[in-house]
């Protein structure tokens, strides 16, 4: 019988993404465990990261100052931008440590079946960089599914009446793995976008 | 390529099953309402990961059961392997394994067992309604192209994004040309694709059908499988921008109607003899043979699409089909690859002496 507390932590902790009842029951039990010093620093971690990160006003990056790390970086490339659906897309990317332009942060995808339309995005704001007249190039990196393609497309036009260079993301084989493997779409992109050696 | 053997658990009306079949000929001997449909229903799941009749994964589950499988054994030439399909509806999953490796997606499983499946039963189904005739069609080229299959549903996707919008929108889109731009691109882009794909299976079927339609129908009437699309086969390399006109010219009846008029989910595959339409004029005995002409097309279709002979398998036909069409399609079987059929009992019907393995269910 596990107390209203108890309940309440499970129901909270139930809320995180790929936490079902079951972790969310044995997460709130092994934090019982823990010494108070410890979990009073998780919940103050919580609050901080909640009150101090915010927003980039410019690409939409999450950042603790204003605007953020990449838009303010000296030695990176602000002639070049990177357009990507979420803020996981961009951390993805600046994992790989290649990519020297600024970002763009759409936060979503146009999916009239869920309700988002391209006013819902960050595209206006988008818009505004390209007319400031800085950024050469814009790299739509956006996720390969339906919705990805046609957020693509819409940005596509909409950049067209700009004149800046607007370029894509190549879609292809995944490394380290084998061609038997991919599956025909894959490799059927794979093909249309082969390059010359 | 043939099915040697097939075990079922919870399918239908078999709670635990296993059959072995012949490498040429089985035929499925059994009274009514013993499952011999349910059989091969089982045997073409393996196919499509799904019921090639339609039904949903919790219809075909045995009653009571919490899952079902299915687990079969291919043998193609020399070589084995197995295919197995697990449902559980508790956690609402369906899973599909070859060669006991799990695939990422099920429509992976598409191409690795090939088989046709003939049921002259429900011809009026198939026949009649322009969607089943899609159907049929989006079968015969899906198993011979994955790609298509993965475009198709890329397609719906989209569409279904696109009828949204015009649902929601309606005629306030005539003056937001730039909100339909990306759904007008990208079904444009697929359905050129399908269309192409689909236009060409039939190119390539069309002698073949009507070839088989002579053998088996007593009569001189020409069956030609006519698809009516804005594109044709001659303007095929130019169907993006054919459908993307076409859209275009809808738009102001869609608004209207609120959903999409035009592309591959609305064109129409018609099938004529001496150029009549068949869902119109033809008898239900012409129908069956314009189905089981299609159904050997698509056998040998495959076979050279993919270099493996398709199983046939066949639901009761002797009782369905005349014996004059029945005896040509005995005689045209050793053309075909394995044959699974299934028939009621009847002392008339000589099984092992057409060289049949006999099971009796």
């Amino acid at each position: 019988m596990a107390t209203d507390a108890i309940n309440r932590l499970v129901a909270a902790l139930n809320r995180l993404p790929g936490i079902g009842a079951k972790s969310a029951r044995r997460i709130a039990l092994d934090m019982l465990t823990w010494d108070t010093d410890a979990v009073r620093e998780l919940s103050e971690v919580m609050i901080d990261v909640k009150t101090r990160v915010k927003r980039c006003s410019i690409c939409f990056n999450l950042t603790e100052g204003d605007p953020c790390e990449v838009c303010t970086h000296p030695r990176r490339d602000a002639s070049q931008v990177m357009v990507v659906d979420y803020v996981g897309d961009l951390l993805a990317v600046e994992r790989t440590g290649l990519y020297r332009g600024h970002y763009h942060v759409l936060d979503g995808r146009i999916s009239p079946l869920d309700g988002i339309s391209p006013e819902d995005l960050n595209i206006q704001g988008l818009l505004d960089r390209v007319r400031q007249g800085v950024i050469q190039e814009v790299i739509l990196a956006n996720g390969p599914t339906v919705e990805g393609d046609a957020t693509a497309q819409y940005l596509a036009q909409c950049l067209v009446p700009l004149k800046v260079k607007t370029t894509q993301v190549a879609r292809g084989l995944p490394v380290g793995s084998d061609l038997a493997l991919a599956d025909q779409v894959t490799l059927s992109r794979a093909l249309e976008g082969r390059r010359e050696y | 390529m043939y099915v040697s053997s097939l075990k079922l658990t919870n399918f239908r009306n078999f709670e635990q099953a296993e059959f072995s079949f012949d490498r040429e000929k089985t035929a499925i001997w059994a009274d009514n309402a013993r499952g011999k449909s349910n059989l091969l229903e089982a045997l073409y799941f393996l196919v499509l990961s799904k019921s090639g009749r339609g039904a949903k994964d919790r219809d075909v589950l045995h009653w009571g059961a919490d899952y079902f499988a299915l687990e079969a054994e291919i043998m193609r030439e020399d070589h084995a392997f197995p295919i197995r399909i697990a449902y559980d509806p508790r956690v609402g999953k369906k899973q599909a394994f070859v060669n006991h490796a799990s695939l990422p997606r099920l429509s992976d499983l598409i191409g690795e067992f090939n088989a046709v499946l003939f049921s002259p039963e429900d011809v009026d189904l198939v026949l009649r309604e322009p969607a089943q005739r899609r159907r049929i069609l989006d079968i015969l080229v899906s198993q011979s192209s994955a790609s298509y299959l993965s475009d198709l549903e890329l397609y719906m996707r989209a569409l279904a994004q696109r009828n949204r919008l015009l649902k929601d929108r309606g005629r306030a889109l005539l003056s937001q040309p730039e909100q339909m731009f990306p759904w007008n691109t990208q079904l444009a882009e697929l359905g050129g694709r399908i269309v192409a794909h689909r236009l060409r299976a039939l190119e390539d079927i069309e002698l073949l059908l009507n070839t088989y339609y002579q053998e088996i129908a007593p009569t001189s009437e020409k069956l030609k499988a006519l698809y009516r699309s804005p594109v044709t086969l001659d303007d095929i390399d130019e169907g993006q921008s054919i459908l993307e006109r076409a859209l275009a010219e809808k738009l102001p009846q869609e608004v209207e109607l609120r959903y999409t008029l035009t592309g591959p989910h609305r064109d129409n595959l018609v099938f004529t003899l001496d150029n009549k339409a068949a869902h119109q004029f033809a008898s239900k005995g012409q129908l069956k043979s314009v189905l089981l002409s299609w159904k050997l097309a698509e056998a040998t279709f495959l076979e050279k699409k993919t270099g493996w002979r398709p199983v046939l398998l066949m639901d009761d036909i002797f009782s369905e089909l005349d014996p004059k069409r029945s005896e040509a399609l005995l005689n045209m079987i050793p053309a075909f690859g394995q044959i699974i059929l299934t028939s009621a009992r009847d002392p008339d019907l000589d099984f092992k002496a057409q060289g049949f393995h006999v099971l009796e269910l």
